[in-house]
């Protein structure tokens, strides 16, 4: 089966079949798009360029949009991967989601101890990290 | 869960890519079929049996043969 279809998430993704390869790059697109559009959202707020009040907040209601279409894509993705590539992607979201709520639930407790304050950014950081990683430990699994 | 699938795909002179087309899946997984490193879902397991004229269990057996 010839496969010249490059991926945009390069040897990560050399083992996909090409439909596979097709949906994660779609998903890999959109995931650029929602963090080009998050920078640009930030920059434009952070600068008051829109004032504030409704306009603002339209506008930055209307900069998650972008994130839907990657989750979309995600969906569209797990749903139609071949059985192995999709046990790999359930693994790396359920590493993301158990290190997410420990992170902040544990994280919340070590502020009460005098630990520093963090964002709540920072809880999505982890999320993103073990996601990553669960899916490298899963893939090392069934490889 | 051991299988027999390296031995049924060798006797019919195919390689990994040949049964992964057949399967529609990847060659890495039939690789990680034959390495027992992945135990398919029923589905694929049916299809296995289809591409090799076999019954499921003439190609998948457990660890330890629980019957006996």
């Amino acid at each position: 089966m010839p496969d010249a279809l490059p991926s945009i998430a390069g040897s990560l993704c050399n083992d996909l079949r090409p439909t596979d390869k097709a949906n994660a790059n779609r998903f890999a697109a959109w995931s650029l798009f929602t963090a080009v559009v998050y920078v640009a959202g930030t920059y434009l707020l952070i600068k008051n360029l829109l004032g504030t009040g409704a306009p603002a907040v339209a506008f930055a209601l209307a900069c998650n949009l972008p994130a839907l279409g990657a989750v979309s894509a995600y969906r569209r993705f797990l749903a139609e991967a071949e059985e192995r590539v999709r046990q790999i992607h359930l693994e790396g979201l359920g590493y993301g989601m158990a290190a997410g709520v420990i992170f902040s639930m544990g994280w919340r407790l070590l502020e009460l101890a005098g630990a520093p304050r963090l964002d709540v950014s920072d809880g999505v950081v982890v999320t993103m990290l073990a996601w990553a990683l669960g899916q490298v430990l899963a893939r090392r699994k069934y490889s | 869960m051991k299988n027999r699938l390296r031995v049924l795909r060798a006797e019919r002179d195919w390689t990994q890519a040949d049964l992964a087309e057949r399967l529609a899946v990847s060659r890495q997984t039939v690789n990680a079929l034959e390495t027992g490193k992945y135990d398919p879902s029923l589905p694929l397991a049916f299809r296995l049996a289809a591409v090799f004229a076999q019954p499921i269990e003439t190609i998948f057996q457990p660890e330890e043969d629980l019957g006996s």
